[in-house]
């Protein structure tokens, strides 16, 4: 077997990345609330869809990329330009989400078992017995979306993450593993799990559309 | 060697070259659906993608909304108090007078402390008003020892950091 | 009515003196209203520390910076042995935040205000955040002084118990 290609579409870099940045950093750092407010104008769109991706739900993902920007502003002094400030910001939207995220499922009293379906799984088997299906019936989009939904809101917050960055946007293992501060081979064995479990969860609707 | 789970990933991702490549392939013979499964990962990152978040609605609202409560979260200095048109009259300003006499003297002799002489041992030990825990997780107890003058918050509830962890 | 005035002026005279004892709160004579400024006062600075405790077979002494700590460290958690694992002090402006980082991963926010009531003996009454990496674990307000530390236990680590030590220093 060759070698296959596995292309990942990653996010355009933003436009405005380098000097610009860095001296809206600065310049929010000495306490401009207007510069913050155009590094702000400049991912909040990103940032909202990171989170959403993750929350599945657009009220949320609002509260938790303010609540990010805010921690952001609270910390900006600690910012020293080792990274860019969107990766730097990238990691606390992250944990933001992820604490928001244990929190709920604490509140629930439910647990997130990232086992369940996979108790029977041994690598290489086939992930879900095959539903009886319609043949002339196909799931609208919306249907669709609301699966994904429920799918992952079935992932615990970390295998939640580590899809969303890898799937999503595309980021490295290594990557991954610094924004969640973990090994990659922890990285590499959640995304496992995790495409298990969705697999489970939806392969009668990625057969279907 | 690296675990099945890390090595199908890396797999699938096409992340895995030369000699780990061949060698994997061929513990893969075992696994006829291995293909398929690869197949199914790969249509399933699509479906994920196929679907963005919807736009943020309401962005400019975003922004503002923020500034304000970056506003209300930031402690200000001391704005310097405006100068006012003369307000009191003469017999208000005596009264304030007086009642500032009395205030400043009882206010002076009960509140501003003495200098501590050098020799003094305070008396003085931490105290902690109220405590906030970071999140539900964590729980936090307060406990002063009046043997050691020392207050102690215990916290509770953090999960525990192994040797391996870079403190510095 | 000239009695009234002169009371007045003694008034003002008696807490503009009271401004040359270094902890007196002081009012400014030029305006109308009165703003309260903290008089200058010596450096104070908030000093923190994080401790990394075990007990290994053979302990050894703790370093310089903990020795004044170390007796009452023993005491109170039990541990033989105090690592200095980093330290930080910042000044201690009056509502002016600062970031005490004696750690890459430990850190804290500081916000003091001068503390009046006579125990505290010229104090602070601070509201302090202390964050692991970006997570925050505790919010508190404690009114600190000279001489008398604060300790908050947090997470054990390998086979000890890391401790956040701060100190107000003059």
């Amino acid at each position: 077997m060759s070698a296959p290609s596995n292309p990942l579409p990653k996010q355009a870099e933003p436009a405005a990345e380098g000097p610009d940045d860095l001296h809206l950093v600065a310049r929010s750092q000495a306490g401009d609330t207007a510069a913050f407010s155009e590094l702000v104008t400049r991912y909040r769109s990103r940032a909202f869809s990171m989170i959403y991706q993750m929350t599945r739900n657009e009220q949320d993902a609002w509260d938790l990329a303010q609540d990010g920007f805010v921690k952001a502003w609270k910390s900006i002094g600690r910012f020293r330009g080792q990274s860019s400030f969107y990766t730097w910001l990238y990691r606390i939207l992250m944990n933001v989400t992820i604490d928001s995220l244990r929190r709920k499922h604490i509140a629930s009293g439910t647990e997130f078992d990232d086992q369940i379906g996979l108790r029977q799984i041994e690598p290489g088997a086939p992930t879900a017995p095959r539903p009886e299906m319609q043949p002339a019936e196909r799931i609208s989009d919306k249907e669709v979306r609301q699966r994904i939904d429920e799918a992952i809101a079935k992932l615990s917050p970390e295998h939640r993450a580590a899809i969303v960055m890898r799937e999503i946007d595309g980021l490295e293992y290594s990557e991954i593993a610094e924004h969640m501060d973990c090994s990659i081979g922890t990285v590499m064995s959640r995304l496992f799990y995790a495409r298990k479990k969705l697999q489970a969860l939806l392969k009668d609707v990625y057969e279907t559309i | 060697m690296k675990p099945f789970e890390e090595r199908f990933t890396a797999w699938v991702d096409g992340q895995l070259t030369g000699p780990d490549l061949a060698a994997f392939e061929k513990e893969l013979a075992s696994h006829p659906e291995a293909a398929a499964e690869r197949a199914e990962a790969r249509k399933l990152g699509d479906l994920l993608r196929e679907r963005p978040a919807p736009p943020l609605a309401n962005a400019d609202f975003f922004n503002h909304q923020l500034l304000q409560r970056i506003a209300a979260e930031t402690p200000r200095t001391a704005e310097p108090a405006k100068v006012r048109g003369w307000f009191w009259s003469l017999p208000r300003l005596a009264l304030a007078g007086a009642a500032c006499l009395l205030v400043a003297g009882g206010l002076f002799k009960t509140l501003i402390p003495a200098a501590v002489s050098p020799g003094e041992k305070s008396k003085y030990y931490a105290q902690v008003v109220e405590t906030w825990p970071g999140d539900e997780t964590i729980f936090a107890t307060t406990v002063y020892n009046p043997a050691d003058n020392v207050t102690v918050v215990w916290l509770d509830g953090l999960p525990y950091i192994p040797a391996t962890y870079a403190l510095k | 009515m000239r009695l009234a005035a002169l009371l007045l002026v003694f008034a003002l005279a008696v807490l503009a003196f009271a401004a040359d004892t270094p902890t007196a709160i002081t009012t400014s004579t030029t305006s109308a209203v009165p703003v309260l400024r903290a008089a200058p006062a010596a450096v104070d600075k908030i000093w923190s520390a994080v401790v990394l405790a075990t007990n290994p077979p053979t302990p050894k002494d703790a370093p310089a910076e903990l020795r004044e700590f170390a007796p009452r460290l023993k005491r109170v958690f039990g541990y033989s042995q105090f690592d200095l694992v980093g330290s930080a002090a910042e000044k201690i402006d009056d509502r002016t935040e600062r970031w005490l980082v004696p750690s890459q991963s430990f850190w804290l926010s500081v916000k003091a205000r001068r503390a009046v009531s006579k125990e505290t003996r010229g104090g602070y009454l601070l509201n302090l955040e202390l964050f692991q990496d970006n997570r925050p674990l505790l919010e508190t307000e404690a009114k600190l002084a000279p001489g008398s530390p604060l300790f908050i236990r947090g997470p054990q680590y390998g086979n000890g118990q890391l401790i956040i030590v701060l100190q107000v220093q003059r």
